[in-house]
């Protein structure tokens, strides 16, 4: 029997940023108009054909992005092949706060330590690209913030409107064959 | 306020540059007079004895030209023209004439008057003025137009955007096709607190709007945070470092809303010009060539 591939993948960002939204639309094809704060981790599934035919299952780590979970956060990290870094394309500190802490803590914990081990893959989502009048960060500067952390591009989404959610996962999962 | 304050109070809303103008045209010499307002504490003694001295009909045009240039409650709209003739071109041209309108909704042919007028080196206020006998019409319909950053600013109404496209752009651009409405959007608003360059000026803000919703950052209860002061950037740092209590309200967001001591903007609605003054048209020209 075909042995299954199971990658395991874990979302960082802002509280509210909508990481849980991107996972909901994702998995559910749904969007939940109220705001439910996650509390410490939330780990759902879902199967994903590549472009290449390979299927592989996420398992896909949803972690609070409150400050209060910052001491329990570094546990859910250990054997992350992908990470997903979210901020809010209309709240400018989200994206600065990609670098510090989120970057910096996941590196920390899933830098690559030596010449055998695989870095862990990540990509930078700019969600709620629906609200354009509300935009208060480029394309541009989260493209420039995606090549300094050496993720594997950058990709303007929208969990409401379904735009670019699926790609984002998909160009993720994918990056992590690109490297093996 | 006395009575004899309250008797000057339109000279508010004039500009100290048209002022000025005004006085070289009717008594043929220069007035020396600061740009900060007619009224301001430098120019208040000279403003009010020239128009103590003023005969009464021209008293009357300065009035009614004071009531035009009462602006600070309008919200307005923003258009970007893409090919300009030049200010020399405008200038050799007719500055007043008569501008014939058929208004289908009122069904009748209207007589109006445009005239452009400068303002300042930054601007020319455009005004088309309507009257009828038969029908009432809103009176005067203004624009904005700001030739070095190849804009003009209207009051939003179906008639003006109507004047804008059949009157105004054929006096002011080669193509009056090529228009389009600039928004105003939440990157401008973020835009104020950093220079672009050193060249440009660093605008301090007066009051801000973040808006919280729970569209925007799941806030459930709350829909904006609205703060007011004299430089409210430096007054939250100073509040927090003093303090050290957390303003993290200020990374929320959206900014929807910003204003200073010459203008406000807001998402959603435009631009508020609070005055005419040369420097305030030179911070607006400055903000608006960001969008």
């Amino acid at each position: 029997m075909k042995q299954k591939l199971v990658l395991k993948l874990v979302l960082l960002g802002d509280p509210g940023v909508g990481k849980t939204s991107l996972i909901s639309q994702f998995v559910h094809a749904r969007f939940r108009h109220s705001y439910q704060l996650t509390v410490g981790l939330d780990i759902s599934s879902k199967q994903v054909q590549l472009d290449d035919g390979r299927t592989v299952t996420l398992s896909i780590n949803d972690i609070g992005g409150q400050a209060r979970f910052a001491a329990i956060r570094h546990m859910f990290f250990k054997g992350a092949h992908l990470a997903m870094f979210v901020y809010d394309v209309t709240r400018a500190e989200t994206l600065d706060n990609i670098k510090d802490p989120w970057f910096k803590e996941l590196m920390e914990f899933c830098g690559r330590s030596s010449k055998t081990k695989a870095a862990i893959q990540t990509i930078l989502v700019g969600n709620k690209t629906d609200l354009e009048d509300y935009r208060m960060i480029e394309e541009e500067e989260g493209i420039q913030l995606a090549k300094e952390i050496n993720a594997k591009g950058h990709i303007s989404a929208s969990a409401k409107e379904n735009i670019q959610v699926d790609e984002a996962f998909k160009t993720l999962a994918q990056s992590f064959f690109d490297e093996i | 306020m006395t009575t004899v304050e309250a008797e000057y109070e339109y000279l508010t809303y004039l500009p100290t540059y048209f002022f000025k103008q005004l006085i070289d045209k009717w008594k043929h010499t220069p007035v020396e007079l600061t740009p900060n307002g007619l009224l301001s504490s430098e120019n208040r003694e000279t403003t009010i004895e020239l128009v103590k001295n003023m005969k009464e009909a021209r008293l009357k045009q300065l009035k009614k030209l004071a009531d035009i240039l009462n602006i600070s409650e309008v919200w307005w709209e923003v258009h970007q023209i893409s090919k300009t003739k030049p200010l020399s071109h405008l200038y050799k041209r007719k500055k007043t004439f008569t501008v014939d309108k058929y208004l289908p909704e009122d069904h009748i042919k209207v007589k109006g008057i445009f005239s452009s007028n400068e303002i300042s080196e930054q601007a020319i206020l455009i005004l088309i003025e309507f009257s009828s006998r038969s029908k009432p019409l809103r009176k005067v319909f203004r624009f904005i137009y700001l030739p070095l950053i190849k804009t003009i600013l209207l009051e939003p109404n179906e008639l003006a955007i109507d004047l804008l496209k059949n009157e105004i752009l054929p006096f002011i651009t080669k193509d009056p096709n090529e228009i389009t409405q600039k928004p105003i959007r939440a990157r401008l608003i973020r835009s104020l607190t950093k220079s672009r360059d050193k060249m440009e000026p660093s605008f301090v803000l007066t009051h801000l709007k973040i808006k919280i919703s729970l569209e925007t950052s799941g806030i459930e209860g709350l829909h904006q945070i609205t703060i007011h002061g004299d430089d409210i950037i430096r007054g939250a740092e100073t509040l927090e470092q003093r303090h050290e209590i957390s303003l993290k309200f200020m990374n929320s967001g959206p900014w929807v809303g910003a204003g200073t001591k010459d203008f406000i903007i807001e998402v959603g609605k435009g631009l508020q010009i609070l005055q005419l003054e040369e420097a305030s048209l030179k911070n607006i020209t400055t903000l608006l060539s960001r969008l």
